[in-house]
């Protein structure tokens, strides 16, 4: 078990790395030369000469990129050009809104759409299995933004339940900054309890059919007996991996969804950072995101590490 | 297998949607009820009627004609990166397939990496360097749509690289490029069907997203997510202009995932089969 | 009494009948067989008993357990399993969940049986295994050791009925007699009524006291094993009987002949290697191999599963290559893979599974044309002709070269595997089990196929196979493989008569008595 997750460790921080490398080729050195890009084409040669020297554009590439890794664990992840503000604590604000975001909607997603595909599988060919898979079918469809527009249209406006939109911060109150979240977050949450839903369905449809069901009835199981027993768990492995899938579909939808609902998430200070080409800031934001969406991914093959057998023991 | 078309209503319904809605976007091409740029404030904010059956915007263009051509956006985004997705994947998983050893450890080292860029990453990246624009989603759609398909093919070509018609073929001393063009391509093809309808209702979803946070088409150019995008600060007062657009895509997307679900079933019948064939021993 | 009584039970799938009208009784204690080929309806019969039958199948007709009809509702019926019925299925490597430890799911069907007295350690002990394996997941075990579970599982509930469907089919000769002695044993001492499904009449006739015969989902005759071994009333049993008796084929003057094939000291060595696994030694499936074939000679490659005869087939063939050491064939010297283009329409190669050797998306004409891609310098009219020739010779018509494969039986698609074979015009033809994925009635016909075209075309054949008797009839010379050696080697007579090495002991023990 631990070479099996030593090597999964490695093969993270392998493409970690690379996608560090990706990252920096593309914004630092694609460009040519970073600072006229950041002041565009107006710009004096004395500011761009500045800008040069603060972004330590005139060190080789190599070392650039060093200097920005190291940079980052030591939790420097450089200036914004834009905003002449430390980019972390930036990210760091803003991560208060996104991370609670997201977490939330995969909590909710998790609880909606799991038993739901039990359920469903349960009842297999029966009117609640249509009934529920229509509903999934139109879940899995729908825009998660407009969605949020849908939910905002009706407890916001029609049941003036909810705020429409904006953020109040946590420290200030705790429960407004919740509610704040709560439309979001099932606006994101939704589709992908959809989603899980049918994987579930399907998971466990498919392992109903495997002998080793057939080997549990035979011992004296019920159909529904056996598949508690042994199909939920046998089916959870598809499960797992789309739960590591979903996270980064979550922070996709988080960055869109933050719009709907004038969130100041990372998504907002994001698209700011796009318009106005704050390479530092969109550098440091991507590399993050792409963090927290391998971690993601590492987690969960570690935890089918613990969930199979046949997994740790290989070591593959 | 002709019969086995007719005998599933649910298929040839999401089918015969999906092409409506395909043949609909193309119309708008030559016609449309409305010109597209055609913009009249003083018939701004029309409710559905008549003259124009889906009411009109906040410019007084009319929503149909929009809709329309945003279908057309939808669909050429979609399966233009599919057609990258499809056509870079495939040989990818082939070739991880057919060679192993360090080729296939490549690829395996390629999908873990794209997988960690999510499509919106890749287009915030894209957007910083090239400004946005719907190449921009297509490129960036397109590249997460690579590993997808690279898994597909790959997972394909091993299950049936072990049968032994391959084995027969490399012993008739074909080589692996043409084993692959003859005997694995042609028998992993539904799979890749299955997953490009998958793949086209998924990509249609993340344009829209990608144009309604600026990231994707602009402005002169239509799409459903732009049009959700302007009626972003109006949608409390006029609901209809965010009502409007969203169920298209959501029909579109519902008409695309429901002829997959379809194809799958009749294309890939070997879980049916094999419970069949199990027990009739 | 009888325990198991069934009376015109009819099994459909979407209105097709799978089984018709079947009607028997089984008396308490008595040692029931089921015998037929695939499609018989004998697994069938099995699950309708146990109320295990897929959702899809309709079936109509009454079965009784001791004297009741079965129980409706699927509580009753589950218990009913659990307390009284026993059941081994056929598939050891699916038939346990891969997640759990095997102690714990037999302790599961204990707990089901209400059984207070046994206990896991003791029912393994009863199967033959170490109370030790308690803990392990079924990937850690063997074929035959994850089969003892199975039956371990089944005596949970110390039932009155045990059914076991092809329990030892996937497993090798060892280890199915192994298997097979051992639920005799149990049924002798727990004094159990038994069910036993099987394709094979000889494993039927070494358990069984009284045998059903199936044939296409209708019962042929019941009759007690000695009168079906003796006097067998229908004709389907007589051929099943048949079928297990194989009339010597081979018998070649090889003296004035020459060298075919020389092989030398050839290794085939797999490393187990990782980037991060600690060093281990690497596994060597062939390991130091030499012998000579000599033309029109029919050499025989016995050995256990995982004795390394298929990967050394396949470097023969030219599949897979040699680690170290060099094979001659005519005077060209080669590896495996790199064996030239020129040579390769000598050797050809018929794979064991016939469903598998055809791809499904080309006529037979395409695929038989294939290996003629080796000799470009055949006219496009002699190429026809090739096709003509090799497909009528292994009985079939040329008009079948337009077909698709699932068009075909498994036995003809043997044939056509053969016919592809044969288009070369090779020399050398390596069969790798080329009977064991056919159902018993058609395997004598195609060995005869196989000993017709040898003396024809003057072929030479490198057989692999498990199967002594098919080895016995068919080779003039056999090898004993194991652990990627050749532990012994001889003519068939000289060498089953005399085995020295304890594998080839072991061999011959484990072969189930003949019939007659």
């Amino acid at each position: 078990m631990t070479l099996y997750i030593l090597r999964r460790l490695a093969g993270f921080l392998v493409t970690l790395l690379i996608a560090a490398a990706v990252i920096f080729l593309l914004l630092d050195l694609l460009p040519g030369d970073p600072a006229r890009f950041i002041l565009g084409i107006n710009a004096t040669p004395e500011s761009v000469a500045a800008l040069r020297l603060q972004m330590g554009l005139d060190d080789p590439a190599i070392l650039r990129f060093g200097n920005w890794l190291l940079g980052m664990f030591r939790g420097d992840f450089g200036m914004s050009q834009t905003q002449k503000l430390p980019v972390a604590d930036l990210i760091a604000a803003r991560m208060a809104v996104t991370l609670p975001l997201t977490l939330f909607a995969m909590v909710v997603s998790i609880v909606i759409g799991l038993p739901l595909g039990i359920l469903a599988a349960m009842h297999r060919g029966k009117p609640l299995d249509t009934i529920l898979m229509v509903i999934a079918q139109a879940g899995v469809a729908v825009p998660n933004f407009w969605f949020g527009m849908l939910l905002t249209l009706l407890f916001a406006v029609i049941l003036r339940w909810l705020p429409t939109g904006g953020f109040t911060p946590w420290h200030e109150n705790p429960i407004a900054a919740f509610r704040g979240l709560l439309l979001p977050g099932l606006a994101l949450a939704l589709p992908q309890a959809a989603i899980l839903a049918r994987v579930m369905r399907t998971a466990l449809v498919d392992v109903s059919t495997q002998d080793f069901i057939r080997t549990a009835r035979a011992k004296g199981m019920t159909f529904g007996q056996a598949m508690w027993r042994h199909g939920v768990r046998n089916a959870f492995l598809p499960v797992l991996t789309i739960l590591g899938l979903q996270f980064a579909f979550l922070i996709a939808g988080t960055i869109i969804v933050e719009n709907v609902f004038f969130l100041p998430g990372l998504g907002r200070l994001i698209a700011t950072a796009v318009t106005e080409r704050d390479l530092v800031l969109v550098r440091s934001a991507t590399i993050i995101l792409v963090l927290a969406v391998s971690a993601t991914m590492l987690i969960v093959d570690i935890a089918y590490g613990f969930v199979d057998p046949r997994l740790r023991e290989r070591g593959a | 297998m002709r019969t086995a078309w007719m005998r599933h209503p649910g298929l040839m319904l999401g089918l015969a949607a999906s092409f409506a809605f395909a043949l609909l976007g193309l119309l708008s091409l030559v016609w449309t009820p409305y010109p597209i740029g055609d913009i009249s404030i003083a018939r701004r904010f029309a409710v559905p009627s008549p003259d124009h059956w889906l009411g009109t915007d906040q410019l007084g263009r009319d929503m149909l004609s929009l809709i329309m051509s945003g279908t057309l956006t939808s669909f050429t985004v979609g399966a233009t990166a599919i057609i990258i997705g499809a056509g870079i994947g495939v040989p990818l998983g082939l070739a991880a397939a057919i060679y192993g050893g360090p080729v296939e450890w490549l690829v395996l080292r390629f999908s873990d990496l794209a997988f960690a860029f999510p499509s919106i990453i890749i287009a915030i990246l894209i957007a910083t360097l090239m400004g946005p624009g719907a190449a921009n989603a297509v490129i960036a759609i397109g590249i997460f749509n690579i590993p997808v398909f690279a898994q597909v093919a790959r997972g394909g070509a091993l299950t049936i690289s072990t049968l032994d018609y391959v084995a027969a073929a490399r012993l008739a001393g074909l080589s692996r490029p043409a084993i692959a063009l003859r005997h694995l391509l042609p028998n992993i093809a539904s799979l890749i069907i299955v997953q490009a309808t998958i793949q086209l209702s998924v990509g249609i979803l993340a344009e829209a997203g990608f144009s309604y946070i600026g990231l994707g088409t602009q402005p002169p150019e239509t799409s459903l997510g732009l049009m959700l995008r302007d009626a972003q600060n109006l949608f409390l007062i006029h609901p209809w202009l965010s009502i409007a657009p969203g169920l298209a895509i959501a029909v579109i997307v519902i008409a695309l995932n429901i002829a997959g679900d379809g194809l799958r079933d009749i294309l890939d019948p070997r879980l049916r089969r094999q419970e069949v064939g199990r027990v009739a021993g | 009494m009888s325990l198991v009584e069934i009376e015109n039970l009819t099994i459909r799938f979407g209105g097709r009948p799978a089984l018709s009208g079947l009607s028997l009784a089984i008396a308490r204690g008595e040692r029931f067989g089921i015998v037929g080929e695939s499609g018989s309806g004998k697994s069938l019969t099995a699950l309708a008993i146990t109320g295990l039958l897929p959702d899809a199948a309709e079936a109509t007709g009454v079965i009784r357990f001791d004297g009741k009809l079965l129980p409706t509702d699927e509580r009753a019926m589950a218990a009913l399993r659990g307390h009284r019925i026993g059941i081994v299925f056929q598939e050891p490597m699916t038939a346990l969940n891969p997640l759990m430890r095997v102690g714990a799911q037999i302790d599961e069907a204990l707990d089901l049986a209400d059984s207070s007295t046994r206990e896991v350690a003791a029912l393994l002990q009863e199967v033959g295994l170490d109370s030790s394996h308690a803990i392990r997941f079924p990937h850690q075990l063997s074929g035959g050791q994850r089969q003892r579970v199975m039956i371990a599982m089944a005596l949970a509930s110390d039932p009155d009925l045990i059914i076991a469907d092809e329990p030892t089919s996937a497993l090798d000769v060892i280890t199915q007699r192994r298997v097979l002695d051992l639920i005799a044993e149990i049924c002798d001492r727990r004094q159990m009524t038994l069910i036993f499904i099987s394709h094979d009449m000889r494993a039927v006739a070494a358990l069984c006291n009284r045998v059903a015969v199936l044939k296409a989902g209708e019962l042929v005759e019941t009759v007690p094993t000695e009168d079906v071994l003796r006097r067998p009333k229908a004709a389907y049993t007589q051929a099943l009987v048949d079928a297990t008796q194989m009339a010597p084929r081979a018998n070649h003057d090889l003296s004035d002949q020459d060298l075919l094939l020389s092989v030398e000291g050839v290794t085939r060595a797999y490393s187990r290697n990782g980037l991060f696994s600690r060093r281990q030694p690497p596994l060597m499936a062939v390991n130091d191999v030499s012998f000579d074939v000599t033309r029109g000679e029919v050499l025989a490659l016995v050995g256990p599963s995982g004795c390394g005869k298929t990967t050394l087939a396949r470097v023969i063939a030219g599949l897979d290559s040699a680690t170290s050491g060099t094979m001659t064939i005519d005077s060209t010297p080669y590896h495996g893979a790199d064996l030239p283009r020129e040579k390769r329409g000598d050797i050809s190669l018929v794979f064991q599974d016939p469903f598998g050797s055809f791809n499904p998306r080309l006529t037979i004409g395409k695929s038989l044309a294939e290996p003629l891609r080796l000799l470009p310098k055949l006219s496009p009219l002699d190429r026809e002709q090739r096709l003509i020739e090799a497909i009528e010779s292994v009985g079939l018509d040329a008009s079948m070269l337009t077909r698709y494969p699932h068009e075909f039986s498994g036995g003809q698609r043997q044939r056509l595997a053969i016919a592809r074979a044969l288009v070369t015009r090779p020399r050398l033809v390596v069969l790798d089990e080329p009977v064991s994925a056919l159902d018993v009635s058609v395997r004598g016909a195609v060995l005869d196929l196989l000993a017709r075209l040898q003396s024809q075309f003057g072929l030479t054949y490198l057989i692999i196979s498990h199967d002594l008797d098919m080895v016995a009839a068919m080779a003039d010379r056999v090898m004993v493989m194991e652990a990627g050696r050749i532990v012994e080697a001889g003519s068939p007579k000289t060498l089953f008569a005399d085995p020295r090495h304890s594998l080839t002991k072991a061999l011959m023990a484990a072969r189930l008595p003949d019939l007659v």
